[in-house]
């Protein structure tokens, strides 16, 4: 190779000359037009794209859901547990308490007066009201005149009441299981079936 | 889009799952007795307790206050309570209510978690007497009390741990008297 034809374009290289001569049409002109691209093109193919977007939303949707769930379980919880109201406070049961049924005469019920204290114990007998279309209700009635501790305190309305409340049902309650612990001790009749 | 699938069914199983959660601990030992209202119009006595809360923590306070040992022992098998409800309806005369309200109750006591602990049957008055109790693993939860005869019906639905020994031993004595309501005769 004649390099001083390569570098200077001095004297004379067969090859180079030939060469020259292949790349010709494809020297750069000026004015020539861009050369168009065959109208075939490969087609690249599609990498699919995450549906991130749609799947998100689909997550936080659920997750709401559940934690909407979650908290009206919590909810209904504590609406279950609301106390009931059970009486006037105002008007608490006491033992010289007036029983005032509607429709009824005011009747009042015997007591006890347990300030005076005696060696026999007294009884107490729930008169009963004239007996109409109307319910009674019976409220605590004491059989063995014992003064109950609590009205020994100073107590407020609202204690004493929920004190005789309290001393109400646990009364009916242990005078039901002592029944049945009675009965099953006792095992009265062969037609009582007793399972445990 | 099977990983997107795959991640919804997780979701949903979880969802699923919380409610699931919400829906088993929301089982209590609470019965229902609004089927028993009726009776009010036809029984000639009615006693109804409804104690929970804070007058049942207000009770428990006095019990606390009252200086007595038998009532310090009251107060310790009803530390845990949370609520006791009662039901006692008496009739003139037979018939006056419907078994099947009562066996209703009943029914309410066969769901999961009530365990019978004793079932008296007695042809005297057509007595029956069940007494059920719910128990969270070791802890009582709940006690239910029910009896029905001819002319009465008591229910007793106690929420929370307690002492059931004690409190029969107790009927009677100190502070929790015995019920017994006479009635005059007629002249």
């Amino acid at each position: 190779m004649n390099e001083d034809y390569l570098w200077n374009k001095k004297g004379n290289d067969a090859e180079i000359e030939n060469l020259e001569n292949l790349l010709s049409q494809f020297r750069y002109q000026e004015t020539s037009a861009p050369k168009i691209l065959p109208e075939k093109v490969s087609e690249i193919e599609k990498t699919p794209k995450r549906r991130f977007f749609t799947f998100s939303f689909a997550f936080a949707f659920a997750s709401c859901i559940a934690f909407v769930l979650v908290l009206l379980g919590v909810w209904f919880q504590i609406l279950n547990k609301t106390p009931e109201t059970i009486a006037d406070l105002s008007n608490p049961i006491t033992p010289e308490t007036k029983i005032i049924l509607p429709n009824e005469t005011e009747k009042i019920i015997a007591t006890e007066d347990f300030s005076k204290t005696s060696e026999t114990p007294k009884f107490i007998k729930a008169k009963s009201l004239e007996q109409k279309n109307t319910p009674q209700k019976t409220i605590f009635i004491k059989k063995k005149g014992e003064k109950p501790k609590a009205e020994t305190l100073e107590l407020t309305k609202e204690e004493k009441f929920a004190y005789d409340q309290l001393m109400l049902a646990l009364s009916i309650t242990s005078s039901k299981l002592k029944m049945v612990k009675e009965k099953v001790a006792l095992n009265e009749t062969p037609e009582i079936l007793i399972r445990k | 889009m099977k990983s997107y699938k795959k991640h919804l069914v997780k979701v949903i199983l979880f969802a699923f799952l919380a409610v699931s959660a919400v829906a088993v601990n929301a089982q209590t030992a609470r019965l229902q007795f609004e089927n028993l209202n009726y009776l009010e119009g036809k029984a000639s006595e009615i006693v109804e307790v409804n104690i929970d809360g804070k007058l049942l923590d207000l009770a428990k306070r006095v019990l606390v206050k009252v200086k007595d040992q038998d009532a310090k022992k009251v107060g310790e098998a009803i530390k845990g309570l949370e609520g006791i409800y009662v039901r006692v309806y008496k009739f003139e005369n037979t018939g006056e209510y419907n078994p099947s309200d009562i066996e209703q109750i009943r029914s309410q006591l066969k769901s999961p978690g009530w365990s019978q602990l004793a079932n008296v049957r007695s042809k005297k008055n057509n007595q029956k007497v069940d007494v059920f109790t719910m128990f969270s693993g070791d802890n009582m939860s709940g006690l239910a009390v029910v009896v029905s005869e001819d002319k009465s019906v008591a229910v007793v639905n106690v929420i929370g741990p307690i002492d059931i020994d004690l409190l029969a031993e107790m009927s009677g004595k100190l502070n929790i008297p015995e019920i017994d309501i006479e009635k005059e005769e007629k002249p």
